[in-house]
């Protein structure tokens, strides 16, 4: 995060296409393209020698195809299990055996790869991450035993928690084409049937340079990043121009409706999502989608204050908006209802601040409030580098340009509350909504389970 | 600036990578005008105050078994009115200025964090001060928060890993406050009065149980300053809650909790070694090669990367103020159970006969020595981890003296905590002691830990 100006720096040096540096509002970033293709972000910070490099390739579970669910984030386990040049037990352990931390995660839009480690290790990371680029080795017996890890991991998200497996069912429901509706780890079924061959296919189509974006935070600068950025990322050859295929949602005519009994929930929710733009749509939705979420939720928000304080109906209410997405995404509302209270009713009183909202409209002291919470979170956000780098990695990757994310505290301070206003009648509309109910079981539930030592069990 | 210093060498020909010898921090102290111990860190990069203020012998574990959770309902009331403002009028202003202030009920401590724009501290430490000091307890928020309470808690009561914790704590410590669940019941919580909200507070929130870290752009004396602002209502001193020592019951057997779901949670447990205990650096350095540490652990490699076990498996040395123990996580599909805790329980006897080699010593340390430094990357941890070491009783020079801590453990030592951890005494000989749960469905699980 700087806090004096950053010098610009890149923009000579001689193989660089294309090399700029931004100067924007919120956070400065330094930016530079390789030869390859690879997009190169640097994020500044010096107060401590602590580097963090992210790598994020423009490929998630949104892009897998029917018959290869789940192998987006298959492919990222994979990438932990060694190269043709540094086996798997080295690749793993060299980073944390001086205190480093990485790890990986697979999203809808895309895969990232990042490491937290001294700065002196800058060099190491660069390498090893632009080795498994494009040396990945997959073993049949590795992936086999690594498949196993990825049930259990399944298991525990899914299978095992009622919640998960809810929002699964509720989150397939949003979604009649559009394969933001699937699972990101896949289904078991799915899973089971991945092969060694769906791996490298996905990898050899979506690993390649020219889809990836590089962003190195913390306390370096691009003069001593792109050199080795060019040295070990350079060397790897550009690849074939993988193509994003989304299938594109139909217009939605009918909510829906998803309620799931579990007996081991014991308190009922709502949920709703609706359908909504996300931040590539770039006509000023998304912003003022940003803001409605906050003027909505929170301990002063409106549900919170009339559901739950004034009220009484509701223990908890909120809404939540994810605009970070390449394609159109949803705004949520949510409420539990307070015990005794029917969960219909909880609904309907959720049903008329809706309408309150769309009749009579947001107040300008509501939209001040939610602007300047924002802006200065911003602030906040610069005593963290490292989500300074997810926002630049998360947002270039859906195609957003480093000025659209640095110049958020401008983009919020230009919204009107007439601008929110039209965002919540184009979304609020129950047409396009999924409402989901996770319920303890109709029937009375079973009395807790007995404690019993192993000796009594059958071996 | 933060300083942290590090001495290391880096060979990137191969992938070896020398250790980080030490980390070193610019720690302030100043003993503020009414006598407050102050910890401080200077950066003048960030426009931005972070204070973690924490009262000791102050948490769950002070709490007698029938006022269970009044800890955790103070927590969730204390921004919901103070002084002269409402609930309403309170959760407006930090909106209005963007205050993130949190509090945060542990076993043996109550904490408050906040973080503050430095050209809003006045009005942040102000009413950090009220929140503290003249908390209100209004009949609605109050009744509101209960409501809320009561569904999370009733929820928690059925949650399977909530219920394997309980389990666990309470095998461990079955007289002992650290055996009972800091959250309480739905059935106490309905018990509790405004009373009981206002004694906790009294008895608890006193100057005398006080440790504070903060990091800022202000001069020290302005921190403390402020520091005082948010403490000088409190009263000096309080009742001496003490809590007595106390070192885990071992079952050494394995207890089954019936549940219809397809993956099973595992819990080992065993003896500890405290953070005071010269014996703490080798502790480290044997759980960190046994299991606390993901992609480098032996239990991580035999169970997820051999055997596909598990997503996750992990081990810890708990260190609490009065005690500490050993615990050792799984989770692994029903089928699989018994041989994932065979496992673990053989990880655990290998070390215990064998012992950890010089390779596995140098990793770990370097390890251990290099995640500490690299985890002072926020100026909120940094605070969190200034207050840590004044309860750990450790010394700004401990910042220095790491490296030489960590470096001083040898092989010998490593094999003398084996048996400290898992047989409970460092001339004791045979199996290890464990006590594990499982809850799950979990088949042909055997007899014995």
């Amino acid at each position: 995060m700087m806090v004096r100006p950053l010098h610009s720096l890149v923009a000579v040096l001689g193989s660089l296409i294309g090399a700029t540096t931004a100067l924007a509002a919120d956070f400065q970033v330094s930016t530079a393209l390789l030869d390859n293709g690879l997009f190169v972000a640097v994020v500044e910070d010096h107060r401590a020698p602590i580097v963090t490099q992210m790598l994020y390739y423009r490929a998630g579970s949104a892009d897998e195809l029917p018959n290869q669910r789940g192998i987006a984030h298959y492919l990222e386990h994979m990438m932990f299990q060694g190269t043709s040049t540094t086996p798997g037990p080295e690749f793993r352990g060299v980073i944390a055996r001086f205190g480093g931390r990485e790890n990986a995660t697979t999203s809808q839009d895309t895969t990232t790869y990042f490491q937290t480690v001294g700065k002196e290790a800058l060099e190491l990371v660069i390498r090893l991450e632009a080795d498994r680029m494009h040396n990945l080795t997959i073993s049949e017996r590795a992936f086999n035993s690594e498949k196993e890890v990825i049930k259990e991991e399944r298991r525990g998200r899914y299978e095992n928690e009622p919640g998960g497996a809810f929002a699964e069912q509720y989150t397939a429901a949003q979604y009649l084409v559009h394969p933001y509706g699937n699972p990101i780890i896949g289904h078991m079924h799915e899973i089971e049937a991945l092969t060694v061959q769906d791996a490298l296919d996905w990898y050899k189509k979506w690993y390649v340079p020219n889809n990836a974006t590089l962003v190195i935070a913390g306390d370096t600068t691009m003069d001593e990043v792109l050199p080795l950025a060019k040295k070990y990322y350079g060397a790897i050859p550009r690849g074939a121009e993988p193509v994003r295929f989304r299938p594109k949602e139909p217009p939605q005519l009918a909510e829906r409706r998803v309620i799931m009994y579990d007996s081991r929930v014991r308190t009922p929710s709502l949920s709703r999502s609706y359908l909504a733009p996300s931040q590539t749509a770039r006509d000023g939705t998304a912003e003022a989608l940003t803001i409605l979420a906050s003027a909505l939720s929170g301990s002063t928000g409106r549900f919170y204050q009339k559901l739950v304080v004034e009220q009484g109906v509701a223990s908890g209410a909120g809404a939540g908006y994810g605009g970070a997405a390449l394609n159109d995404t949803t705004f949520g509302v949510s409420v539990s209802p307070r015990r005794g209270v029917d969960i219909a009713v909880a609904e309907r009183a959720l049903d008329a601040e809706i309408d309150r909202l769309l009749r009579d409209g947001i107040t300008a002291e509501e939209v001040e409030l939610a602007k300047s919470g924002i802006v200065d979170g911003l602030i906040f956000a610069r005593d963290n580098v490292m989500g300074l780098a997810r926002r630049v990695g998360n947002g270039l990757s859906i195609g957003m340009t480093v000025e659209e994310v640095t110049s958020l505290s401008d983009r919020m301070k230009a919204v009107t509350v007439a601008r929110v206003n039209e965002a919540a009648k184009r979304v609020f509309d129950k047409r396009r909504s999924v409402t989901g109910m996770l319920l303890p079981p109709l029937a009375a539930p079973t009395p807790p389970a007995a404690v019993t030592p192993a000796a009594a069990v059958t071996p | 600036m933060i300083r942290v210093l590090f001495v290391a060498l880096v060979a990137l020909a191969g992938v070896a990578l020398a250790p980080r010898d030490g980390a070193a921090m610019d720690i302030q102290r100043m003993t503020t005008p009414i006598g407050i111990d102050l910890w401080y860190v200077r950066e003048p990069s960030l426009p931005i105050i972070a204070a973690n203020i924490v009262f000791t012998e102050a948490g769950a574990a002070t709490v007698p078994a029938d006022k269970l959770g009044i800890g955790y309902f103070v927590q969730v009331l204390l921004d919901e009115g103070a002084g002269d403002l409402t609930s309403l009028q309170f959760q407006r202003k930090l909106d209005e200025l963007s205050l993130d202030m949190n509090f945060d009920v542990g076993t043996d401590t109550f904490g408050a964090t906040l973080r503050v724009l430095t050209e809003r501290r006045e009005e942040g430490f102000t009413l950090l001060g009220l929140a503290l000091s003249k908390p209100r307890f209004d009949e609605e928020p109050v009744q509101r928060m209960r409501a809320a309470l009561n569904a999370d808690l009733t929820n928690r009561m059925d949650d399977p890993d909530d219920i394997i914790n309980r389990a666990f704590v309470q095998r461990m410590f079955p007289t002992h406050g650290y055996g009972r669940s800091a959250r309480g019941t739905p059935e106490i919580l309905e018990t509790l009065t405004r009373a009981d909200l206002v004694d906790f507070v009294q008895t608890r929130f006193t100057r005398d149980r006080l440790v504070v870290g903060a990091v800022g752009d202000v001069p020290i004396e302005e921190m403390a300053r402020l520091i005082d602002l948010a403490v000088g209502g409190l009263p000096a001193t309080g009742p001496k809650l003490t809590i007595p020592e106390v070192t885990p019951v071992i079952a050494d057997e394995v207890q089954v909790i019936r549940r219809d779901m397809p993956q099973s949670t595992v819990l080992i447990g065993s003896y500890g070694i405290k953070r005071e205990d010269p014996d703490y650096y080798a502790a480290a350095v044997l759980n960190a090669t046994l299991g606390g540490t993901s992609f480098m652990s032996r239990l991580w490699d035999e169970l997820r990367e051999q055997r596909g076990l598990v997503y996750s498996v992990s081990t810890s040395n708990a260190v609490l103020e009065h005690t500490a123990y050993f615990v050792g996580y799984a989770a692994t599909n029903n089928e699989r159970v018994a041989e994932s805790i065979d496992l673990m329980r053989a990880g655990i006897e290998r070390v215990l006969r064998e012992g950890i080699t010089q390779a596995e010593l140098d990793s770990a340390r370097t390890y251990l020595l290099g995640s500490f430094a690299l985890s002072l990357d926020t100026n909120a941890r940094i605070a969190r981890t200034l207050v840590s070491m004044q309860v750990s009783k450790l010394g700004p020079e401990y910042m220095d003296q790491r490296a030489a801590l960590y470096g001083a453990v040898t092989l010998d030592d490593i094999k003398r905590v084996a048996r400290r951890m898992f047989l409970g005494d460092a001339n004791a000989q045979g199996p290890a002691k464990l006590s594990t749960i499982v809850i799950g469905d979990p088949a042909r699980v055997g007899k014995g830990g």
